[in-house]
């Protein structure tokens, strides 16, 4: 089974900069593994900021970077977070990469889910591209309120609704009868 | 007196909240990256608190906040 879902990109175009990272699931705890994900988060951001695209004169609008720069920290940490919440205990590991273009960063987060929670982020992902954003922040605000459960649902509706984005997802089950689902999520910042 | 400030002030490896009870404010500084709702229940604690005290205003100074999540934006 492979499903993909919103602007995916199955073959990504070549460039010279990207960054990949590896994170194993097996050895620490998900609390001790936590801090990992702003290090990382910001890690990246800083890191992109020296190779981010300046206008034909030569010149870079500081503030733009610094724009960039936080949202590409932002982004990086939501999709790392709901990586480290959302994956199948023990199974392989979760990998981040950023690519660097001219008129977009891109992210690919890859990780593995159960079924039931490939059917749960299926019917979520649908509501995400269906509905209207503001609306749709407005109920999942509430529903926090509400104390339902444990996630806020928040995370890819803010890199949505915050940033100038596009979402895509990958669904591949596994071949050996494990019950997981590898999703691969491609976030694309227009810069 | 101190019980009560104790109470309204919370400090973690990279954050800060606290409230200023003169002035209503609740400040926030740092970084706030923490997992969930169960995580930032002490931090929420604080903002009930203050609510409960039915202020006219009530001030919430994000100016040295340098990262909040989307859990901490849901709280």
């Amino acid at each position: 089974m492979s499903q993909i879902i919103g602007d995916f990109i199955t073959c990504l175009p070549l460039n010279q900069e990207y960054l990949i990272f590896g994170f194993s699931l097996s050895y620490t705890s998900l609390q001790q593994r936590w801090r990992n994900n702003g290090i990382s988060a910001d890690f990246l951001a800083n890191y992109l900021t020296t190779f981010f695209p300046d206008n034909d004169d030569g010149s870079i609008i500081a503030q733009k970077q610094t724009e960039l720069k936080r949202a590409v920290s932002y982004i990086a940490n939501e999709l790392l977070e709901n990586s480290m919440k959302f994956s199948y205990e023990n199974s392989a590991p979760i990998s981040i990469q950023l690519h660097l273009h001219s008129d977009r960063i891109i992210f690919v987060i890859s990780n593995s889910i159960s079924y039931q929670q490939f059917e749960f982020f299926q019917s979520y992902i649908n509501i995400l591209l269906t509905s209207d954003l503001d609306d749709l922040y407005i109920r999942q605000i509430e529903k926090s309120i509400d104390k339902e459960p444990s996630c806020s649902g928040l995370g890819l509706l803010t890199i949505l609704n915050d940033h100038t984005t596009k979402l895509g997802w990958k669904f591949e089950e596994g071949q050996d009868n494990s019950h997981q689902v590898t999703v691969t999520t491609i976030v694309q910042l227009i810069v | 007196m101190k019980k009560i400030l104790d109470v309204m002030k919370i400090e973690g490896k990279s954050y800060s909240v606290l409230y200023d009870v003169s002035t209503a404010t609740v400040i926030f500084q740092g970084s706030l990256r923490l997992s969930g709702a169960e995580e930032y229940a002490p931090i929420e604690q604080i903002l009930n608190s203050v609510t409960a005290q039915d202020p006219s205003i009530i001030i919430l100074n994000l100016q040295k906040l340098e990262f909040l999540n989307s859990s901490g934006i849901s709280m």
